[in-house]
């Protein structure tokens, strides 16, 4: 599962730093319900959003929508980084 | 194990008719009260937090709980509005993400259209969110369910400066569609015509 | 339908295939959507139809599909769903290029960021709960509605009740100390009426301006170390309002583990509004007593669900929740939901508290009350507390609220004071819930989680209190 490696530009969500901004590259997780879970409220591959917060949740924004997650939800959606500051 | 057996046995006996009160739920469960209707009855679906609750009380004038947080609606609740001359039993449930549920509480929705059968779906979705939600739209359509789409919150939209073209989707998804501001009931009449229309082409099918 | 969803094409192919297999039955969904929700591993379906004779071959269907596949099926059927998804809505939505930012949205960043969020929380906690709630309507309001029951209503009722009875059996049923009017009606109109009031109205207005989801982003890192995600926190704060309606809404956790906890600490811990009111108006006079009791409780509070969330099989449920646009309450919608609220609330209780009056008057008369409170008296002693004190355990056991409106009575009596009103406190706040409560738990719960929750709760409040009583006598507490 880790193809994708910890380079930088493609990383689990919850390695990322604050305000970064990214497309989802993968969502995966030992659990399927989990994945379910994300696919269920929209998140998708190809899908644009900005990491808001890291504490105590992670706080995500997709285009209009606001959802906070737990560590280990943020861990199974792959970012690819188009944007760090 | 119980998690299955749960479901069924915590519908609030009848003699609670409290309950609708509190906006939990109403008194009868939908399974034992509706299998033989000869009446229309509508299902209002989709994710928590768009605006059923408040779009039920406004079609049915019973009132439940709506509120500003997901997850307010734990059980169906059903009240009726006579449409057309025709009774109509409206159903609100929990909030439903898709036709897969993980929570008790959206197995409600999912156990209500998958196990009876219902003259409509309404499937209620939030204007700001519309590609998003749109996934159970697809979903439900799939399932050959007949489906009417409530796009709501469009006073949201639009001070987001979004515009939707009502007849544009319901060309593309080949249902009907109708944009709505529940809170403000700008869209209530349009949606109570469209349900209007679809009682009576029902009428027509059964009397044919 | 002009925008037919399709797949790729190994999923169209298995679709097919499991949907010559599938026989007509009467489902209201078409065969289609049934093959898609085989495909995604659909739990419920898969059990219906694993009996099925052809229900092996659907699933070598299944597994060979996934050959074809690296992620998981159900993420492949998703994304071509949400291709279609976002297709049509770039179709049909016209949006400004410059996304618009949302209404409030420098409160939104200050209510979850945790260095201004925290303070936030504990502000909207002490004006909230514990100024508006407690002190006013536990405090101000019920002495009031009180103040005019017992020098206005209850001599006109005694007086009446005694011209109609003549029998004293018959007085004592509706008036005198524990009469329905004088003890049941009183109690709900005067004690109960305003703290459930002002609860629900402050929850109303919690719920209608979006913050719960935000506080539930805040307390999810502290839940977890008590086997509970953040989400629980809005059943367990609804219980300050009322156990029985939070038992209720415990659903909306997402695992049986998730729900055993928080049920067990909505019965143990947490104060119902009724008890919480009289508690705080109680002990608000000496404020170490107040400290004491709050630091218990919380302590308890993690300590018991860092346990249960150590013992109970299973790992901390994951925290997802959306988070909607801070919105400004409408006064009706408020007064309409609180309204509604309250008539709930009575309907259910109003009968209880006679109930419980004709219980309490018939034990009384058949002496069995007498029976109980004596067996009951022992257990007082042994947590320091004068005997007097067992009607109140016992009638508390009818209503959670009724046993503190019990120690309300005591206390201005003088019979209960300093120590013994700390350690009555916290025995009557973990002491099993009201019979509502109690009838909720069993149908939400099973009877067998019920019966073990209560009977850990019952010996744990007794133990406890005794423990209390001997550390603040050896620590020498003064209050
Ligand atoms: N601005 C606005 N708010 C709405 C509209 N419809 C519903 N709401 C609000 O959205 C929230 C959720 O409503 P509710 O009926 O409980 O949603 P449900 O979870 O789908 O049943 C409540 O605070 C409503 O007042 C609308 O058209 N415009
Ligand atoms: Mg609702």
């Amino acid at each position: 599962m880790f193809t994708e490696g910890f380079s930088v530009h493609y990383s689990p969500l919850n390695f990322l730093g604050n305000k970064t901004q990214g497309v989802i590259t993968a969502i995966k997780n030992q659990d399927e319900k989990i994945v379910k879970k994300l696919l269920a409220m929209g998140f998708h591959v190809g899908m644009q959003i900005t990491l808001e917060q890291k504490f105590p949740v992670f706080v995500i924004r997709a285009g209009r929508t606001r959802i906070a997650i737990d560590k280990d939800i943020a861990s199974s959606i792959k970012v690819r980084v188009s944007n760090r500051n | 194990m119980d998690c299955h057996d749960c479901h069924k046995s915590c519908q609030p006996k009848p003699q609670n008719s409290v309950w609708k009160l509190l906006g939990f739920g109403s008194k009868k469960s939908a399974k034992s009260n509706f299998s033989r209707h000869s009446h229309t009855t509508i299902a209002l679906v989709g994710s928590p937090n768009v605006g059923k609750s408040l779009l039920f009380n406004l079609l049915t004038g019973t009132y439940v709980t709506v509120s500003n947080y997901p997850g307010t609606t734990v059980e169906v609740a059903q009240g009726n509005r006579i449409i057309a001359g025709e009774k109509v039993t409206f159903f609100d449930t929990p909030g439903m993400y898709s036709l897969i549920p993980i929570t008790e509480e959206e197995k409600v929705a999912r156990d209500l259209i998958m196990n009876e059968t219902l003259d409509l779906v309404i499937h209620v979705v939030d204007a700001k969110h519309l590609g998003r939600m749109l996934n159970l739209t697809l979903q439900l359509i799939e399932a050959e369910l007949p489906v009417l789409l409530v796009v709501n919150m469009m006073d949201e939209a639009k001070k987001l400066g979004i515009w939707i073209d009502e007849n544009q989707l319901a060309n593309k998804l080949g249902i009907p569609v109708v944009t709505m501001a529940a809170a403000q009931k700008v869209g209530l009449k349009k949606l109570i015509a469209k349900v209007a229309d679809y009682v009576q082409s029902t009428l027509l099918c059964v009397t044919y | 339908m002009s925008n037919q969803l399709f797949y790729v094409s190994p999923i169209e192919a298995a679709i097919t295939r499991i949907e010559s297999l599938l026989d007509d039955t009467h489902n209201p969904i078409s065969r289609r959507s049934i093959a898609l929700l085989l495909l995604q591993k659909d739990p419920i379906l898969s059990s219906q139809l694993k009996q099925e004779p052809y229900f092996p071959e659907i699933e070598r269907i299944i597994a060979h599909t996934q050959e074809y596949f690296s992620e998981s099926l159900s993420l492949a059927i998703a994304q071509s769903r949400h291709q279609l998804a976002m297709a049509i809505e770039q179709d049909v939505i016209i949006q400004p290029q410059e996304q618009r930012t949302f209404q409030y949205e420098w409160l939104h960043k200050l209510t979850v960021h945790p260095v201004s969020g925290i303070p936030i929380l504990v502000l909207v906690l002490y004006f909230g709960v514990y100024q508006f709630v407690g002190v006013f309507g536990g405090g101000t309001l019920v002495d009031i509605i009180e103040g005019f029951f017992e020098s206005e209503i209850n001599p006109v009722v005694n007086s009446i009740v005694a011209i109609i009875f003549p029998w004293q059996v018959m007085q004592d049923l509706f008036a005198n100390d524990y009469g329905i009017f004088t003890l049941g009606i009183r109690y709900a109109v005067a004690i109960v009426l305003p703290v459930v009031t002002t609860f629900f109205l402050m929850f109303s207005l919690l719920e209608d301006s979006g913050y719960l989801p935000r506080l539930s982003l805040l307390a999810d890192r502290l839940f977890k170390t008590i086997g509970l995600s953040g989400r629980s926190i809005i059943p367990l704060i609804l219980g300050l309002g009322c156990g029985t309606m939070a038992t209720l809404v415990t659903r909306t956790l997402e695992s049986k583990r998730e729900r055993i906890i928080a049920t067990l600490l909505l019965a143990l811990t947490i104060p119902c509004s009724a008890q919480l009111g009289v508690i705080l108006a109680l002990l608000s006079v000496e404020p170490t007593a107040l400290f004491v009791w709050a630091t218990v409780m919380v302590t308890i509070f993690l300590g018991i669900g860092f346990l249960a969330g150590k013992i109970l099989p299973g790992k901390a449920g994951c925290f997802y929740i959306e988070i909607p646009p801070l919105r400004l309450p409408r006064l009706q919608a408020i007064l309409t939901k609180t309204y509604v609220r309250l008539k709930w609330y009575f309907a259910e209780i109003l009968p209880l508290f006679i109930f419980a009056s004709v219980l309490i008057w018939a034990g009384k008369l058949t002496g069995l009350f007498d029976v109980l409170i004596r067996g009951l008296e022992p257990v007082m002693l042994w947590l320091g507390l004068p005997k007097e004190a067992a009607p109140t355990f016992l009638y508390g056991f009818f209503r959670r609220d009724y046993g503190a409106a019990g120690m309300f009575e005591l206390h201005s009596s003088g019979i209960l004071a300093g120590q013994q009103l700390v350690v009555a406190a916290v025995t009557l706040t973990l002491f099993i819930p009201c019979i509502a409560q109690l009838q909720f738990m069993l149908k939400e719960r099973g009877v067998k989680n019920t019966i073990a929750i209560t009977s850990f709760v019952v010996l744990f409040a007794f133990s406890l209190g005794y423990i209390l009583n001997q550390l603040l006598t050896i620590m020498e507490v003064g209050f």
